[in-house]
């Protein structure tokens, strides 16, 4: 039941409407900013960030599916491999790749190269801690719990920090199980 | 503009005039010395006429006449040049007196840099200034390359006392007694003389004898140069002079004494008219008559062309043989000079043009000469006519600038006029407003001098503050400068005052060298001078000087402590910037009705505590409102907000101090400063003026800080390290009911300087605990508490609660209670967040020990009340209404501890109690508890199900048992099944499994076991057995070793596994599913290698795995009879086998079931079951919940099983066909069995495996729910052997 | 190379917010507040400066004894001084000019509030080696 999704949001990336990336990420970085002066600690500002993303992965996840017409994943990997492939490259124009499965197949990496949320940023020695892309996390997590995934998205490597890659840990905790509301014979 | 207006042109007016050399013989001397003055000074005063008015004919035929002129007289000694040590030390006395002088009022307080710029244009002139620059023009006076100071005339003095005066006249002029230059040929020796008879009246009447030798010289000299002078005319006393003539001559003497003389107003007139008419008919004229002589002599030699050319040719004749550094020397009547001479005189009589004109004539000869002295010397005296005539000031600034580069080229010799012209230059060009270039001459003006060049950088500052728009920082720079020269010829009164006034552009400069460096050295220079106060305010600014390298830091720091410790007294400063404050990590720990086991519970979020006590707090907003009316009777509503404390315990404040140095400071005697006010207006009333007087704040601190002793404060020493910070706790403790309120902290440096911070004044981001109240706080509420009167407050701890422990470490704990206070408290209640990991045990428990309340040879029913999990709802736990804390005795409660999973767990727990009395405001409060726990892996248990094939409804319990942890080897004790309706035993003697008993380090063991359902009707309820059957329990030890049972329906254990069964639950529709087994694994450890890191070595470990579902393969389990081999005479006929397959419906419904039976030729067929058989299990498909490792590995194991099972059998076996009826449909009731029979063929001997059918079934019964499951079975591998029979 | 090189960003409102010795000449102590003297004296002349021309690079505007102080004048009038013995005029322009890209990512850069102090270590290490690639 391999699903016939495209394997990469390039098709769809050509034909959706763009904005200035640098407007993109000015903007964002003001919403930081703003969040930072606001909740003075930088936890708050990180779980802000997430919930932000949350609330927009939570809409995000229609109009996501609407366009690129992605059929129902068989499993958790391959809802990975389309969030990575497809989902990134649709909204943010670029490509992650998923690594480190673990043995259940529960617990994935997703691996950003290029961030265009990041550029110029660099982390102020106040703001060490910060998770300056913790909306991403949310507008993953806030995506999948639309499908009835419960998952858990940390952090585990970040440019800003000084690392090479950015590295979102997908953690599957829970799926409520959808029935289908008929039965599957006669 | 008027040239001669303005102060150069003053100055050239004063500098630039006639000499006259006087020679006096002694008689005159004394004769004037009656009066105090020299003859010199007599005629001083009346040399400088204001409006003589003279007409002048110089070159050009119209007369024009001069108003103001002025005559310099000087002895012949005089006529030389000035020495330059003499000068040297008048002028190094004036700076110094003058640096007294201003020092002295300048002491006040730094001016602002407006009134700086208001006062600057007298500032930048102060006297000494002027008498500096005169003193410096002086000195290069008398120079033999320039003409104006040579003496036009000559006076010669002789008193009529002196015997045979007509030779004193000679002698007086004769060669070997005038001054070297007039001797040397520089000057022209032959100049006009005037003959003066002084005649003191005191010696009696003039006519007789003076009048004689007046005559006489008369005739002997020429009448026309004969003067006489009668002075001392005055009868014996002494008139005073109201206005003294003299005064400036005289400026040794003081002032107030005004000379005593015996000169009356006739004698001056006579003097004055004296030297009126020497001027104006003896000099003036000589000098037009010179000029014009000198003016013909010059036209004649060099004006035309033909002189012109001469010349030139002449002087390229003798240019080789000149060319010393100052070019040849040429005597007075070398037409050079002589040109010289005439520019000067014309220049003295204000003939512009005229001098000009020779100027330029000569300059050039010069040029070509080489003699630069010289030519120096005329471009200067071109550049000032220039400027004196007001025209072309590009030439005037060009000639100046000329004029000094030569002067500077010659070196020493020409340092003076270097100076000199500099100065005019300077003053050219302040006359014309160009102040920045001005500033950059000063600045070029000072050379090695260091003195010099002090006063000269000083004067380009005030030049850059007086220029447009006025460059302050230059300003500031220079001062710097010149302080830095001042310092180097120690005028540190100078240097201080530059400095000073410097400091008024620095101020508040983030130009971090910049201040340190200005502070730092005029706290030096203060301290030198023994003035430490000042010294210290200044030193003060510049301790936090992180940028600095290490050794400077050293050096302010050292440099500041000496400083202090030579004023013998410590000082209290306000901003003491070492150690910093960071305001932001402010924290303040204070307990109303909240109050708190240990600071991590302080630390953690207000949120987590709330979400704790919800429940147990009655009401909270309700609680919240009463006693906030009843405070709000207490105290005006304003206040209403405010904190609140109890009287007696201790309000905490969290600050940090950090060290910007590298080097470590001793801080001593922290302490908070608090205010403490008995009623609330009184506060209110000096909070106020708290806010006024934030200027004399020190010593408002002093008294805050003094002993009150209605409040404790907490005092704290530490040394910081360099670059190091720390968190210091502080505490005040109220003593009485009131308002306290804390206003900062004080703290000493290295014992000797005391600093203050203001919590106030620096509003900072204050993260007060109580987060929830943050937004209603104005700043200065967050520090005010209103103290009641002391309530009770019990402490509370946990004992022996291990910081690590394995995973299923179970172990009792004990709380303790304390109520140090007498007051008593009621009902106490009690939550925990963790009911998996902390439960709450019961009095009883108490008195039992442990383990041996865990095991089954006690009787149960004291542990029923508690066994029944309904109350162990994760409610709150309310304690007996008799229990009471209070005084000595601590109420000690049980608690049960099981670590549940691996990982840090922090633990929450809240204990809320009430005090007794109503009156007070604050009627409850809770006491918070956190600990941490980690919980080390220790034991993997997972168990896998299987339907038995022997017996249907049982099952083959496979358990496995993986020592995760790295060193503990365990004994694997007990396994139990909670509930009454399974039954377990072992399939092998324990000995057989564990040979040694025991569970290495990561050793795994497996062992299986049989599992069936009791007969005993199980119902839902977890009804507990009284009577111990030992049948869901199996001790997987030999029996020798131990005999006692651990309990597993008892408190505690119980309670745990139902907590473990809520956590593992997987989802709601097998949740007391009669096919789903509850194990508890009980291990035990056995050599008590354990107690590294752990508290005490745990005695019993329990392991948990809950809904272990028996029917992995849907509701129905069936089994296949029938004969295993059997034989069979094939030569006769095929063989037709019978089987029964046995049906058991373990669901709670009905179910309808069909029995499929395919061939091998669909085998095709086979490939969907074996999907089937994976997608059959709907709640679980592949990696969709988190399912334990073991369960998923089974799903896979099996999958992989089947699907090599069906390739085996599709060589190997050879076929047959299911004989009887290919679909069979039934209906099973619940908890129902049938028979379906079962028939196959087969065509030869061999070995079948009939597990080619599938068993498709569906709930029916309870149709109101909407899905209903169905699925389907793989049949199983059923072997049968059919051999031939012979 | 340049053996005595000060170089130091001034905001707006005349504060420092970067400054490093980029010399390769032994630091001495006082070396230090001499050259903030020298630099924080130009900023008259260079406010005199600033407005006559429309060049960003306004060439070296001031001179003490033998340090020459060039400045390079950004649009939002934040000063790069330099403060310099050696003479050539074309690197020191070019110099300023990388610097003024690496300045303006900072800028760009969210968490950076304009005008206060440039922390960035990797600010730090770029002008550094542009210094010993210009000066």
């Amino acid at each position: 039941m391999a699903p016939v999704a495209p394997r990469s949001g390039d098709a769809i990336f050509a034909n959706i409407e763009r904005v200035n990336a640098e407007l993109f990420t000015l903007t964002y970085g003001a919403i930081v900013r703003q969040l930072l002066t606001d909740l003075e600690e930088v936890e708050e500002v990180n779980k802000q960030l997430d919930q932000m993303g949350y609330n927009i992965g939570i809409r995000l996840i229609d109009e996501f599916l609407a366009k690129s017409n992605v059929s129902r994943c068989v499993d958790f990997r391959e809802t990975a491999e389309v969030i990575a492939k497809v989902g990134f490259k649709m909204f943010l124009g670029v490509t992650a790749s998923v690594t480190n499965w673990d043995a259940e197949g529960t617990c994935c990496s997703i691996v950003l190269e290029d961030n265009p949320l990041v550029d110029f940023v660099e982390l102020p020695d106040n703001c060490q801690g910060l998770y300056y892309c913790n909306i991403l996390s949310g507008v993953i997590r806030g995506a999948l719990d639309m499908v009835s995934m419960k998952a858990e998205v940390t952090w585990l490597r970040d440019a800003l920090r000084g690392d090479d890659v950015f590295e979102l840990q997908v953690k599957l905790l829970k799926q409520v199980p959808e029935e289908y509301p008929y039965k599957d014979d006669e | 503009m008027d040239p001669a207006r303005t102060p150069l042109g003053q100055m050239l007016l004063e500098e630039i005039t006639p000499v006259v050399m006087v020679l006096s013989t002694p008689s005159v001397e004394e004769a004037c010395l009656k009066n105090g003055l020299s003859f010199l000074q007599m005629l001083t005063p009346f040399c400088s006429f204001n409006n003589i008015d003279v007409p002048v004919r110089t070159a050009s035929d119209q007369p024009y006449r001069i108003h103001k002129f002025k005559l310099r007289l000087f002895y012949g000694s005089g006529v030389r040049k000035p020495d330059l040590k003499v000068a040297e030390e008048q002028l190094k006395q004036v700076i110094t007196d003058s640096g007294e002088k201003v020092f002295s009022e300048l002491c006040t307080d730094v001016p602002e840099i407006n009134h700086e710029l208001a006062s600057s244009e007298d500032r930048n002139t102060p006297s000494w200034f002027q008498f500096f620059n005169k003193e410096l023009v002086r000195v290069a006076s008398f120079s033999d390359h320039e003409a104006f100071d040579h003496p036009v005339a000559c006076l010669l003095a002789v008193s009529s006392k002196d015997e045979q005066p007509i030779n004193r006249f000679v002698d007086l002029f004769n060669t070997n007694k005038l001054p070297s230059l007039l001797n040397d040929g520089t000057m022209d020796p032959k100049i006009s003389k005037h003959y003066l008879l002084v005649h003191d009246n005191q010696d009696g009447p003039t006519e007789s004898r003076a009048s004689k030798i007046l005559t006489e010289m008369r005739s002997t000299f020429g009448t026309s140069d004969c003067l006489m002078l009668c002075i001392n005319s005055s009868p014996d006393a002494p008139i005073k002079h109201q206005v003294n003539p003299w005064a400036s001559q005289i400026s040794d003497t003081s002032p107030n004494q005004d000379l005593d003389c015996f000169l009356n107003i006739d004698d001056i007139n006579e003097i004055k008219d004296l030297m009126q008419d020497l001027t104006s008919k003896h000099i003036i004229p000589n000098m037009e008559q010179k000029i014009r002589v000198l003016n013909q002599q010059v036209s004649a030699t060099r004006k035309g062309f033909k002189n012109q050319i001469k010349n030139l040719w002449w002087r390229k004749g003798k240019e080789d043989g000149a060319d010393s550094l100052n070019g040849p020397t040429y005597n007075f009547n070398s037409i050079e000079s002589q040109i010289r001479v005439l520019g000067d005189y014309a220049f003295m009589l204000r003939d512009y043009e005229l001098a000009l004109s020779n100027y330029r004539l000569i300059s050039t000869d010069y040029k070509i000469d080489k003699a630069w002295k010289r030519y120096a010397g005329v471009q200067e005296m071109m550049g000032l006519t220039y400027f004196m005539l007001d025209q072309s000031r590009k030439e005037a600034e060009y000639c100046m600038e000329n004029a000094f580069n030569t002067y500077l080229k010659l070196g020493s010799l020409g340092q003076q006029n270097a100076t000199r012209c500099g100065l005019w230059w300077t003053e050219m060009l302040k006359a014309r407003d160009l102040y920045k270039e001005a500033a950059t001459v000063y600045f070029r003006i000072c050379g090695e001098d260091i003195l010099h060049s002090a006063v000269m950088l000083e004067q380009a500052s005030y030049c850059y503050l007086l220029s447009k728009p006025s460059m302050s920082r230059k300003y500031g720079f220079h001062l710097v400068l010149s302080g830095e020269q001042y310092k180097k010829c120690d005028q540190i009164k100078h240097a201080i005052r530059t400095y000073r006034c410097a400091l008024s552009v620095f101020r508040g400069t983030t130009w971090s060298y910049i201040n340190d460096h200005v502070h730092f050295h005029i706290g030096q220079w203060y301290a030198s001078l023994g003035m430490y106060d000042v010294a210290v305010k200044h030193m003060t600014e510049i301790l936090a000087c992180s940028h600095q390298s290490k050794t400077t830091q050293e050096l302010f720091l050292g440099d500041f402590l000496q400083i202090v410790e030579k004023t013998g007294r410590t000082f209290e400063v306000t901003k003491l910037q070492l150690p910093v404050i960071n305001i932001s990590s402010l924290k303040i720990i204070f307990e109303d009705h909240r109050t708190f086991g240990s600071p991590s519970a302080v630390n953690t979020k207000e949120g987590l505590w709330h979400s704790l006590e919800e429940e147990m707090i009655p009401s909270f907003t309700a609680a919240k409102a009463n006693w906030l009316e009843l405070q709000s009777k207490l105290i005006p509503k304003k206040l209403s907000q405010s904190n609140v404390c109890v009287a007696g315990e201790a309000v905490k404040v969290n600050i940090e101090f950090r060290n910007p140095l590298q080097i470590t400071v001793p801080v001593s005697g922290v302490t908070l400063i608090c205010k403490y006010s008995t009623s609330t207006e009184e506060l209110t009333s000096n909070e106020n003026e708290l806010s006024l007087k934030t200027d004399n704040e020190v010593d408002h601190f002093r008294d805050m800080s003094s002993g009150n002793s209605s409040f404790l404060v907490s005092e704290v020493d530490f040394s910081l390290g360099g670059g190091e910070t720390t968190m210091v706790q502080l505490s005040v403790t109220p003593k009485a009911v009131g308002t306290l309120e804390i206003l900062g902290v004080r703290w000493k440096l290295s014992g000797a300087i005391v600093g203050f911070h203001n919590f106030e004044l620096s509003h900072p981001k204050k993260n007060i605990v109580k987060g929830r109240r943050k937004p209603k706080h104005p700043p200065n509420e967050k520090f005010k508490f209103m103290v009641i009167k002391s309530i009770p407050k019990i402490q509370g701890s946990i004992h022996s609660l291990p910081r690590k422990a394995y995973a299923g470490d179970l172990r009792q704990l004990m709380l303790e209670l304390r109520n140090p206070s007498e007051f008593p408290v009621k009902n106490l209640k009690m939550k925990i967040s963790h009911p998996r990991f902390l439960i709450i045990g019961s009095q009883e428990n108490a008195k039992l020990e442990f383990p041996g309340c865990l095991t089954k040879n006690i009787d149960s029913v004291q542990s029923v009340t508690h066994a029944n999990p309904n109350i162990m709802s994760d409610t709150v736990f309310s304690f007996p209404v008799d229990t009471s804390v209070q005084g000595e005795t601590p109420l000690l409660w049980p608690l049960w501890f099981r670590a549940a999973v691996p990982g840090d767990i922090s633990l929450y727990m809240s204990i809320y109690y009430e005090v007794a009395d109503i009156s007070s405001v604050i009627r409850y409060r809770t006491l918070r508890l956190h600990y941490n726990v980690q919980v080390l892996p220790s034991l993997d248990v997972s168990f896998q199900i299987s339907p038995s094939r022997l017996r249907i409804q049982d099952f083959l319990v496979r358990l496995d048992v993986v020592n995760k942890t790295s060193s503990e080897s365990f004994q694997v004790y007990q396994l139990s099944s909670i509930g009454h309706h399974w039954e377990i035993s072992l399939l092998q003697p324990p000995d057989a499994i564990f040979p040694s008993q025991t569970l290495m380090a990561g050793q795994a063991i497996s062992c299986f076991f049989t599992l069936k359902k009791s007969r005993r009707l199980p119902t839902l309820e977890y009804n507990i057995s009284t009577t111990h059957d030992r049948s869901d329990d199996v001790l997987l030890v030999p029996q020798c070793s131990q005999d006692l049972v651990y309990n597993t329906n008892n408190v505690p254990l119980v309670n745990f596994h139902h907590y473990e069964r809520l956590q593992q639950k997987v989802s709601l529709e097998n949740l007391g599913d009669l096919n789903t087994v509850d194990f508890v694994l009980i291990s035990r450890p056995l050599n008590s290698t354990i107690n590294h890191g752990l508290s005490d070595s745990p005695h019993v470990m329990s392991h948990h795995s809950c809904h272990l579902s028996t029917s992995s393969t849907g509701p129905i389990s069936w089994l296949v009879d029938g004969p295993q081999t059997l034989h069979h005479d094939f030569s006769a006929s095929f063989c037709e086998i019978n089987l029964k397959m046995h049906l058991y419906n373990s669901s709670g419904v009905t179910v309808f079931v069909r029995i499929d039976t395919s061939d091998f030729d669909g085998s095709g067929g086979h490939l969907n079951s074996v999907n089937a058989v994976q997608s059959a299990t709907p709640d679980n498909p592949a990696g969709w919940h988190d399912v334990t490792p073991v369960n998923e590995l089974k799903v896979t194991s099996n999958a992989l099983e089947t699907q090599p099972g069906k390739a085996l059998s599709l060589e190997s076996v050879s076929p047959y066909i299911w004989s009887g009826s290919s679909s069979t449909n039934l209906h099973l009731e619940p908890m129902s069995s049938a028979e379906v029979p079962l028939q196959i063929c087969v065509f030869s001997p061999g070995t079948y495996d009939l597990s080619n059918y599938v068993l498709n079934w569906n709930l029916l019964g309870d149709s109101d729910e909407m899905s209903k499951p169905s699925g389907k079975c793989q049949g199983y591998k059923y072997y049968l052997t059919v051999l031939q029979s012979t | 190379m340049a053996t005595t090189a000060c170089f130091i960003i001034v905001s707006r409102n005349d504060i420092p917010i970067y400054e490093a010795e980029v010399g390769v000449a032994a630091k001495r102590e006082d070396a230090a507040q001499l050259h903030q003297f020298i630099l924080h004296a130009a900023l008259d002349v260079v406010q005199d400066l600033a407005w006559t021309t429309s060049a960003m690079y306004l060439k070296s505007v001031d001179r003490f004894n033998e340090l020459v102080v060039s400045v390079y004048v950004t649009a939002g009038h934040t000063r790069f001084m330099l403060l310099h013995d050696s003479r050539n005029d074309d690197g020191i322009k070019s110099f300023f000019q990388e610097v003024h890209e690496l300045y303006i990512k900072t800028l760009l850069n969210p968490l950076y509030l304009p005008g206060s102090r440039i922390t960035s270590s990797h600010f730090d290490t770029k002008v550094r080696a542009l210094a010993r690639k210009y000066l």
